[in-house]
């Protein structure tokens, strides 16, 4: 819990519509830095948060594109690298390929998607924000970035918007 | 019961509480279980090594029959492969809530069978040791794999396949895994942070995580219907009579779900007995279930019918031939199987009282799986023994071996299971906490119909 290098203070919640109130009012104060843990993913909250359009859709666009090209440029390189004349069908033969151009476009789609996710989560990085173990649990919270002078009037301010425990670093 | 009304009604504490109790220390059972499930696996790879030692003559395959047992087995577990994707990626875009308590399950057992149908080609190919010449890559021989040829087009199908569907499975689970994480301690807490990728559970994260995973989704569902429809061509694409047909692709695919829905009910049945989930895990569950696999086992029957529609029609003497052999002919006991198991029995679950029965549903989904293996072996024997000519017609009859290998390859299966049930949530937590109602002030029924 003390690990965090963000200065900052985290407010815990037992109940989403509380939560909720607490970041339209963080919102409406143009805090839009905070951070919200939450149990699942929940349709208010996405709302309450209106953040912009995840860009990982645009690392599964590419990962198709470029399986379905390499698809199907390798199976025509490796056919004419070495011919193999089978029943008089074409060396180069798009349709045949297009089973495996369609295959690859699954799996390179798949894998930037993994990619994607990685890099925008943030995953395989350590954390560097203050947490509590119940967020995986039944419990919400808000993280505040701040300086230490200002760690009293923020968890007064998370207080009095509902949050039933406040720590800071 | 009335199964159109299901209540979820947990809190989140709850849930998690619950579905953590799964990895807790096993019962003798367990051990009892594993042990056999061990011995089984033994048999398998006595018998595989026997067959390496002594060389594919020891399998019963032989000129004209070159598919046997073992092609059947690797098309049977490919087609349980497919019940776990279907759920977890079709079933979540059509925003299905039946799939979230039983989808994490289903994947997991759509990865141990792709696992398992992996082996057959494998064993089928005999000299094991080159069988890494199938994977198209630059080499000193200066040669490239026959990319027209379907059973290639399989290599790339089953593997993208296999990936895909861990790398889904494996994202599904991160969330889960940190829940894990946050519970435990010790040794177990530094395995389960390293598994848990950083996962926090934050807005920021979420919404890439959801982002992906609903690409994912819609990636993995092209994948589950073109998967068989591939599989399908090894056979189709040939001019084998009975094999040789349009028709393969959709009939391959509706019989593959057919067979996974009805292996995940299987499974479900006693591992909820097991671990006590029957409020998570209920006969609505059950009954949503057993619908799919009156769906598409109905489409499997119209797929037989047709095929005997289109053998007469064609008025070709070999389809027709080949198609009267299988009902009267030397292979008249497997099609007996196939058409009583997939086509008669599952008849039963149109009783609404029936499908609702645990028990009767346990047992109808047995014979189905039975059924299923039976209608590959129909398939694939009955057209290769008495093929075009005569003269080169034959008997196959599976040796010990190919006995051996099969018993061997569902402990396999199960061995991958059982492990997985205790090391892993095998009910989606954070899915579980999606369709329940979050917890609010003053809430006074936390939870709500999902129904």
């Amino acid at each position: 819990m003390s690990n965090s290098s963000v200065p900052g203070v985290l407010g815990i919640y037992s109940h989403m519509d509380t939560l909720i109130d607490a970041i339209h009012h963080f919102k409406e104060r143009g805090r839009d830095d905070i951070k919200v843990h939450s149990p699942c993913p929940h349709h208010d909250l996405d709302h309450a948060l209106d953040e912009p359009v995840s860009p990982v859709r645009r690392f599964t666009l590419l990962g198709g594109l470029t399986g379905c090209t390499f698809g199907f440029v390798f199976t025509s390189f490796a056919s004419l690298d070495w011919i193999l004349p089978t029943s008089g069908k074409p060396v180069v033969a798009p349709l045949a390929f297009t089973v495996v151009a369609f295959e690859l476009t699954i799996l390179f789609g798949s894998l930037f998607t993994l990619l994607g996710i990685i890099l925008n989560a943030k995953l395989f990085r350590k954390r560097t924000t203050l947490y509590d173990d119940r967020f995986t649990d039944d419990k919400f919270g808000i993280f505040i970035p701040c300086s230490k002078s200002e760690y009293d009037a923020m968890a007064k301010e998370l207080t009095e918007n509902g949050a039933e425990e406040v720590k800071h670093a | 019961m009335d199964v159109k009304i299901h209540e979820i009604n947990f809190s989140y504490g709850e849930i998690t509480k619950d579905i953590l109790r799964t990895l807790e220390k096993p019962r003798p059972t367990y051990w009892l279980m594993m042990a056999m499930i061990v011995a089984g696996l033994g048999i398998g790879v006595a018998s595989w090594m026997y067959q390496i030692k002594e060389g594919m003559g020891v399998a019963g395959l032989n000129h004209p029959v070159g598919w046997g047992v073992y092609i059947t087995d690797f098309v049977f577990w490919v087609g349980i492969g497919h019940a776990g994707t279907l759920i977890s990626a079709i079933l979540f875009l059509f925003r299905a809530k039946w799939r979230n308590a039983i989808f994490r399950s289903a994947e997991a057992m759509t990865i141990f069978a792709v696992l398992t149908a992996a082996l057959f080609p494998l064993i089928h190919v005999g000299r094991v040791w080159v069988a890494w010449w199938l994977i198209p890559y630059p080499n000193q021989r200066e040669l490239w794999v026959n990319f027209r040829s379907p059973l290639l087009w399989d290599v790339f199908a089953i593997n993208t396949y296999f990936s895909v569907s861990a790398i889904f499975f494996c994202i599904g689970l991160i969330p889960d895994v940190a829940a894990i994480r946050d519970k435990a301690k010790g040794m177990r807490k530094k395995i389960y942070t390293f598994m848990s990728l950083g996962f926090d559970n934050s807005n920021h994260q979420w919404r890439h995580y959801m982002a992906g995973y609903g690409f994912f989704a819609a990636l993995a569902t092209p994948l589950v219907l073109s998967v068989h429809s591939v599989v399908s061509w090894d056979f189709a694409v040939s001019i084998v009579p009975g094999w040789h047909s349009t028709l393969f692709a959709p009939y391959f695919v509706a019989g593959a779900v057919f067979s996974g829905m009805a292996m995940v009910i299987t499974i479900l049945i006693p591992f909820r007995s097991i671990f006590n989930l029957e409020k998570y895990l209920t006969i609505w569950h059950f009954d949503m279930m057993s619908r799919l696999i009156m769906l598409t086992g109905s489409i499997v029957t119209y797929s037989y019918l047709t095929e005997y529609f289109i053998a007469w029609y064609s008025d070709d003497v070999f389809e027709i031939f080949i198609f009267h052999e299988r009902v009267f002919g030397k292979y008249q006991i497997p099609f007996l199987m196939m058409f009583g198991c997939n086509c008669v029995v599952p008849l039963l679950l149109w009783s609404r009282k029936l499908r609702t029965n645990l028990k009767v549903l346990w047992v109808i989904t047995i014979f189905i799986n039975i059924g299923m293996w039976f209608e590959r072996f129909n398939i694939i024997v009955s057209s290769l023994a008495q093929e075009y000519d005569p003269f080169s017609w034959g008997w196959y009859v599976p040796s010990w071996v190919e006995f051996g290998v099969t018993i061997g390859s569902f402990c396999w299966f199960f061995m991958w299971f059982f492990l997985f049930i205790k090391f892993f949530p095998s009910m989606a937590l954070t899915e579980m906490k999606e369709i329940a109602d979050p917890p609010v002030t003053g809430d006074a029924a936390h939870g709500k119909e999902a129904a």
